[in-house]
């Protein structure tokens, strides 16, 4: 199924509270990996999304997922930033604030 | 004073402003977050992605296409001399505006800036759709005074809005002083998101509006009547108030005369109008009902509006939003529907909307029920990239709040040639 289809479903069936701005991280990883995983919770107002090469290896493909984890925030489709592992994989200690960062500055070009 | 009302209500706005940022930092006491952090937070709210601006523009005012000339009698000579043509084109002095102003208003993803500057004229969707593009505290606060065909307006836009999960809670408050317009509002809605995509709300929202819409004082007024009974069985029903009437009410009298044609002898006869200062102003009265009657009607009708207080009134109000936004398709339409159950808080119910149908021959109908009625506001933006170098869309808003109507629409297409 594509990426796209199970972000509209998602949206469809989710009755949490938002407000639409297009903001979605997506955590690409794999089912033996979930320890090196990221916790968003200081990010607000963006969807989180996880998903895991042996359930959806299609969308890794072709969204050309090369390490695990990777970490993409999309803005209304549209790939904003990717931050990936290394060879540890693990993502870089920095991840969130440089995801931050770039949400900080996408949310302030709507002012 | 009207100054002191002013301040007062801007003093009252401000309190407000103030309250609804505190309130934003919900259920999070300053011991809890520590000092620092509950002031940051409140910096936070109010002030981050806010712009302060100020901003003026300058240009010639209008100027009829067309010059207007009269003829003036030469001084040297008499009224069939040749006479001196005047320019009498009316010209009035530069127009402005300036204005300066706080917002922090999210726009949609569809909307673009447009320029790199604000300067107060924005008029963004988010002031009008129930659901807005961030959540939080929205507001923008913008005063401005500006001159046009030489007069001089103030003009100001004062809104504040937070939308939280489940809940908006709007106050806005309009000045446009070219065409006399005020109006304020509160509004609090309970907000059910449904999926990313839709949401509804209802709740309540409690509006003024200062002129008396639906009543027409000067139609009143001609309207009423007088029952005169001979005593044998004749009765007979006359204006009591013969439309000319007006005029002696503001100085005006008139006179009659008549002509005789000398060719034939005919004598016709007519009134002659003069105003207070025995100008004559009409010569017949035909010529003074369509000439100086007209203005004497609008002027009664302000004076009558004038001595009416402000209305206030509160009716519950639904509303739904849906966005979809793609960089190639996106659709947001938007209503609220004021319903028809208003109930009146202030000013004089005789003269409010609810009666606006029950005046007749003799004022107001006795026993007459009140009529109620919805307004709406309800908003479409439709726009979508087909390809590369073809786009289409469609915007449109409409607006029905007490007799007024305001819409428009705007559609097209965009075709690049490479």
């Amino acid at each position: 199924m594509k990426l796209w289809v199970i972000l509209l479903l998602l949206s469809f069936n989710n009755l949490q509270a938002q407000i639409p701005n297009g903001l979605i991280i997506v955590q690409y990883n794999s089912d033996w990996n979930k320890v090196n995983e990221i916790n968003f919770n200081k990010i607000k107002d963006v969807d989180i999304l996880r998903l895991y090469l042996s359930e959806h290896p299609n969308i890794f493909k072709k969204n050309k997922i090369k390490y695990l984890p990777t970490l993409v925030l999309y803005k209304n489709k549209e790939e904003i930033v990717r931050i990936e592992s290394d060879l540890s994989l693990q993502l870089p200690e920095n991840s969130s604030e440089i995801l931050y960062d770039e949400i900080e500055k996408l949310i302030k070009k709507r002012f | 004073m009207k100054t002191n009302k002013d301040f007062k209500q801007l003093f009252l706005f401000i309190i407000l402003f103030w309250f609804m940022a505190i309130m934003s930092i919900q259920a999070q006491s300053p011991e809890a977050l520590g000092k620092k952090k509950f002031f940051n937070k409140i910096y936070d709210n109010l002030f981050k992605y806010a712009t302060i601006y100020a901003a003026g523009n300058i240009n010639n005012s209008y100027e009829a296409p067309i010059k207007d000339y009269f003829v003036r009698t030469n001084p040297d000579g008499g009224l069939y001399d040749i006479p001196v043509v005047v320019d009498g084109t009316e010209k009035n002095p530069f127009d402005f505006r300036y204005s300066i102003g706080i917002r922090k208003l999210a726009r949609f993803d569809y909307e673009q800036k447009g320029k790199n500057f604000y300067d107060g004229t924005e008029n963004n969707v988010g002031l009008s759709s129930p659901t807005a593009a961030y959540k939080g505290f929205e507001y923008v606060l913008n005063w401005e005074r500006e001159r046009e065909r030489g007069e001089i307006f103030n003009n100001s836009r004062l809104f504040i809005r937070h939308t939280g999960d489940y809940h908006i809670i709007k106050l806005e408050q309009r000045e446009r002083g070219n065409v006399d317009f005020k109006y304020k509002s509160a509004e609090a809605r309970f907000r059910l998101p449904i999926g990313k995509m839709f949401s509804l709300s209802a709740g309540l929202i409690a509006r003024t509006h200062e002129k008396a819409y639906g009543y027409n004082p000067v139609e009143i007024w001609l309207n009423e009547t007088q029952v005169y009974d001979d005593g044998q069985g004749n009765v007979f029903e006359y204006p009591l108030n013969p439309w000319y009437s007006l005029g002696f009410q503001y100085g005006y009298d008139d006179h009659y005369v008549t002509i005789t044609d000398q060719e034939t002898g005919q004598v016709t006869g007519d009134w002659y109008w003069t105003d207070s200062e025995d100008n004559v102003v009409a010569h017949t009265d035909l010529e003074f009902r369509e000439n100086v009657f007209t203005d004497l009607m609008n002027r009664y009708n302000r004076e009558i509006w004038d001595t009416l207080d402000p209305y206030a009134e509160i009716a519950p109000i639904v509303g739904l939003d849906f966005y979809y936004f793609t960089n190639k398709f996106w659709i947001h339409s938007y209503a609220s529907w004021i319903m028809p159950y208003h109930k009146y808080f202030k000013g004089d119910n005789d003269f409010s909307y609810l009666n606006r149908n029950n005046w007749g021959l003799g004022g107001l109908i006795e026993d007459s029920s009140l009529e109620q009625w919805s307004d709406y506001q309800a908003g479409f933006i439709f726009g979508a990239v087909i390809k590369k170098d073809l786009g289409v869309f469609v915007e449109g808003e409409y607006t029905k709040f007490w007799d007024s109507e305001i819409y428009n629409v705007h559609f097209g297409v965009n075709y690049i040639i490479d």
